[in-house]
C-alpha cells in the first residue's frame, strides 16, 4: 500500500555494516526517490516530483491528523507557554566554570584580602589554601591568633628572607639521595637544604595532593615562586589546579564536575536552598554546562526525567543486578520474523524493512507494520495477560513484567544511541543544503533542531518506563501515562523516520514536515513528563527494592 | 628512582651498622633485594612489652624516600596501633597528603628527611605510649582503657609465648 521506498538505506542492513553494502540496497538516485509516510497509511502514495504534490502532502496531513493540527501553530522554539510552565518551580541559579576561572575569582579574593591581612599576595594564597579557600574562617582564625596563624601555616614570620632559593652549584652531600656532588640546592629560611634533585622530586610528588607544600624537614612552606623556581616553568599552576580540584571535592553540594567524558566544566549552583523544593516536587535539577552536556545535578546522570533521582538509582541499581547479559540479547541483533535472516539495526527508527524479503515489521515487537502506522503506537502498552485474575505477584510474573521494562528502556536507549550516530550524519546534511541548494545556514538550523527534539524526547521516553515499572498498574493516571507513552513513542519514531532522509532536495520539500513533527515531539514529551511527576508527586509511582 | 633508594638505603644501612640506637636492630632480608628488611625491636623497659623482642617486617616502596615503607609486625602483638595482620599504623608512615581530617601534624608525619632509625624509635614509643584516640586494633584500645591489668597480662602471656616459655 504505502510506497516506502527509501531513498537510503533508511532502516538497516545485514549484519556487515561498512558503507558498500548500503549502496546495494538503496535506491539509485535521489529523483527517483518517494517519500516515507507510513504514519499516515491512510494516504495515498504522492508522487512527489511535481511541485504541487508536495503542496498535497502537507494540505492532507494537516486535514487528516487533528492532533498535529493542533500543534501546527508552534514553532520549534521556546514558546511563551513554556516558559510559564516552568515558572512553578523555582528557577536554578547556576553558572559553568572552569578551574582556571574558579583560581581567578579566588585570586580576586586574595586581592580584596590583602588590606586586612597586609602580607604579600603570595602568603595570603598559602593562607587561603591551608583554610580550603573559605575566607570567613580564614578570617576568624586570623582574629583570634594571628601570629600563631602565620606560623602553623608555614609563613616566614621573621621578616628576613635569607637562605631562601636556589644557590649555584656547589660540591654539596644531600641526605636525601645520599649523593655527593656538584649541584644546585635549595632551601628555605630555615635552612634545609636539599639537591634541587630530590626537590624536584619531592615537589612533583605532592603537585597533584592539593596542599600547601612545605620544607621536607620542617612546616615553612613552599610559595608558588619557589616552586616555580626549583621546577623551571609554570609548575604552581598545577598545584593551584589540584587545591581547586580538592576544594570542589568538598563543596560538592553547590560545586559538580561535568561528569561527560574530558569535559572539564564544572557547575556552581548558587542557592542551593532551592533544591529542596525541587526533590519535593520530583523533579530533577538539570543543568547543562558550556559544552552543551546536560545531566542531573542531583545524582550526576544523565537527564532523566520524567523519572526523579530515586527511582533512577532504584532502576540503574536493580538493571546492574538484574540483566546484564539481558541488556544484551534484547539490544542487538534480531531475526527477521518472516525470512529469519540476521538483522542488526543502524539506524534509530524502529520501522524496519527487510533488506532481503522487503518484509515491514516493528523492530520492538517483531510484528507487521501496518497496524503501527495507525494513530496509535501499541507497542508502548505491557498487556497485563492476567488481568482479570487477581493472584499475587509470583516471581516469575514480576520478572516477566521487568524484563518487558527493561526491554523497553533499553530499546530506546540503543535507539538513542543510534540518534546520535544520526547527528553526525545531519551535520553533513546541512552542508549538503548549503552547498547543493544554496540554502543559508541559520535555515538550514532546523535539521539541528529537529535532531535536538527527538534526542529529547527519546530520553524522556527511555526514562519513563522506569517510572512506568515503579507504577500501580491499577491507577487511572497510570494508564493515562501509558496512552501518554504510546503518543510520544509514535510521534518520536515519526521524526525519527522523517530525519533518515538523505537527499537535500527532499528535506528542503518537506521542511514543514520537520517543524510540524518535531513541535508535535515536543508537546508530547512535556506532557509526558509532566504526567510523570504527577505519579511521582500523588505517589502512585514509587521507587521500592 | 629506584636507584636513589637504592643508594639511600644502602646509606641508611651503613650508619645502623656504624651506630644504632639500644634495642633496634634492622637490615635487609637479603642481598638481592634492598627492598625488603628484616627488624627486631625491644620491648620498652616498664611497660608490658618489657623484656620482648618483637619481628617486624619493614617494605620499602620504589619511591622511597618520597613515600613512607610500609612495617608489619610478624606475629601481630596486642596493641592498640597495629592491625590484626600486624600492619602498623602511626603518623611517621604516612605522608602528608592522605590524612583528610588534618588529625596529625604535618610534622609528625612522613617526609623524605625521615629514615629507618626514626620510624624504629618512633615504633618504640609508641608500644610505652599507645594512641588510642585513632586505633587501627579497637577491641586492644577498649581493654587498654577499661582494664589495664587484663591488657597487660594478655601481652606477658604472648610475650612469654613468643619466647618458647
Amino acid at each position: 500500500m504505502t510506497d516506502l521506498e527509501s531513498d537510503d538505506s533508511l532502516l538497516l542492513e545485514f549484519e556487515d555494516d561498512d558503507s558498500e553494502s548500503i549502496s546495494n540496497i538503496d535506491a539509485p538516485t535521489d529523483s527517483k526517490a518517494t517519500h516515507l509516510d507510513s504514519d499516515f497509511a491512510n494516504i495515498p502514495p504522492h508522487n512527489v516530483d511535481t511541485d504541487d504534490s508536495e503542496f498535497d502532502i502537507d494540505e492532507s496531513q494537516f486535514s487528516e491528523d487533528d492532533l498535529e493540527d493542533d500543534y501546527l501553530v508552534f514553532p520549534i522554539k521556546k514558546t511563551t507557554k513554556d516558559l510559564l510552565d516552568e515558572d512553578s518551580l523555582p528557577s536554578l541559579k547556576y553558572e559553568c566554570l572552569t578551574t582556571q576561572e574558579i583560581f581567578d575569582s579566588m585570586k580576586r579574593r586574595v586581592h580584596h584580602l590583602q588590606p586586612v591581612f597586609s602580607l604579600p599576595p603570595q602568603d595570603i594564597l598559602i593562607l587561603m589554601q591551608r583554610y580550603d579557600w573559605n575566607e570567613e574562617r580564614l578570617l576568624e582564625e586570623w582574629t583570634e591568633k594571628m601570629d600563631n596563624l602565620l606560623i602553623e601555616s608555614g609563613l616566614n614570620t621573621s621578616g628576613e628572607s635569607d637562605g631562601r632559593g636556589v644557590k649555584n652549584g656547589k660540591e654539596f652531600f644531600c641526605p636525601i639521595c645520599c649523593e655527593e656532588i656538584l649541584t644546585e640546592t635549595f632551601s628555605l629560611e630555615c635552612g634545609h637544604e636539599y639537591c634541587i634533585d630530590c626537590y624536584r622530586h619531592y615537589i612533583k610528588d605532592r603537585l597533584n595532593h592539593g596542599k600547601i607544600i612545605t620544607c621536607m624537614d620542617c612546616s615553612l612552606a613552599l610559595k608558588n615562586e619557589d616552586i616555580d623556581q626549583i621546577m623551571g616553568g609554570a609548575s604552581s599552576v598545577k598545584l593551584m589546579d589540584s587545591s581547586i580540584k580538592s576544594f570542589i571535592r568538598k563543596h560538592s553540594n553547590s560545586y559538580k564536575w561535568c561528569p561527560y567524558t574530558d569535559c572539564k566544566c564544572i557547575i556552581h549552583l548558587k542557592d542551593t536552598l532551592s533544591l529542596q523544593e525541587y526533590s519535593r516536587l520530583h523533579a530533577s535539577r538539570f543543568v547543562t554546562c558550556s559544552m552543551g552536556h546536560s545531566f542531573c545535578f542531583g545524582c550526576g546522570f544523565e537527564i532523566h526525567a520524567p523519572a526523579d533521582c530515586r527511582v533512577t538509582d532504584q532502576w540503574v541499581k536493580k538493571a546492574r543486578l538484574e540483566c546484564e547479559n539481558l541488556n544484551w540479547v534484547l539490544s542487538h541483533t534480531k531475526e527477521c520474523p518472516r525470512c529469519s535472516v540476521n538483522i542488526e539495526k543502524n539506524g534509530g527508527c524502529n520501522h524496519m524493512v527487510c533488506s532481503s524479503c522487503r518484509h515491514e515489521f516493528c523492530w520492538i515487537c517483531g510484528g507487521d507494520w501496518a497496524p503501527h502506522g495507525s494513530s496509535f503506537y501499541q507497542c508502548a502498552i505491557y498487556k497485563n495477560e492476567d488481568k482479570n485474575k487477581l493472584v499475587a505477584d509470583t516471581p516469575k510474573k514480576t520478572l516477566r513484567r521487568y524484563a518487558f521494562f527493561y526491554k523497553m528502556f533499553t530499546e530506546h536507549e540503543v535507539s538513542a544511541k543510534l540518534d546520535w550516530k544520526l547527528g553526525e550524519t545531519v551535520g553533513f546534511k546541512v552542508k549538503g543544503l548549503q552547498e547543493k541548494i544554496g540554502v543559508s545556514w541559520i535555515e538550514g538550523q532546523f535539521l539541528t533542531e529537529s535532531l535536538k527534539t527527538l534526542n529529547e524526547g527519546r530520553t524522556a521516553l527511555k526514562w519513563s518506563f522506569a517510572v512506568a515499572y515503579y507504577s500501580d498498574p491499577s491507577h487511572n493516571l497510570t494508564k493515562i501515562f501509558i496512552d501518554n507513552q504510546g503518543l510520544l513513542s509514535n510521534a518520536v519514531e515519526s521524526l525519527s523516520e522523517l530525519l533518515q532522509i538523505k537527499s537535500p532536495e527532499v528535506i528542503m520539500k518537506r521542511r514543514t514536515e520537520f517543524y510540524n513533527k518535531a513541535g508535535y515531539v515536543k508537546n508530547r514529551t512535556k506532557a509526558l513528563l509532566e504526567c510523570g511527576r504527577d505519579l511521582l508527586r500523588k505517589g502512585i509511582s514509587k521507587a521500592r527494592e | 628512582m629506584s636507584k636513589t633508594a637504592q643508594k639511600r638505603l644502602l646509606k641508611e644501612l651503613q650508619q645502623l651498622m656504624k651506630d644504632s640506637s639500644t634495642g633496634i636492630v634492622a637490615g635487609p632480608r637479603s642481598e638481592n633485594d634492598l627492598f625488603v628488611w628484616d627488624c627486631l625491636i625491644q620491648g620498652p623497659p616498664d611497660t608490658p612489652y618489657e623484656g620482648g623482642i618483637f619481628n617486624a617486617k619493614l617494605e620499602f616502596p620504589k619511591d622511597y624516600p618520597l613515600s613512607p615503607p610500609k612495617l608489619t609486625f610478624t606475629p601481630s602483638i596486642l596493641h592498640p596501633n597495629i592491625y590484626h595482620n600486624g600492619e602498623v599504623c602511626i603518623s611517621i608512615l604516612h605522608s602528608p597528603g592522605d590524612d583528610p581530617n588534618m588529625y596529625e601534624l604535618a610534622e609528625e608525619r612522613w617526609s623524605p628527611v625521615q629514615s629507618v632509625e626514626k620510624i624504629l624509635l618512633s615504633v618504640m614509643s609508641m608500644l610505652s605510649e599507645p594512641n588510642v584516640e585513632s586505633g587501627a586494633n579497637v577491641d586492644a584500645c577498649i581493654l587498654w582503657r577499661d582494664n589495664r591489668p587484663e591488657f597487660e597480662l594478655q601481652v606477658k602471656r604472648s610475650i612469654l609465648q613468643s619466647l618458647g616459655f
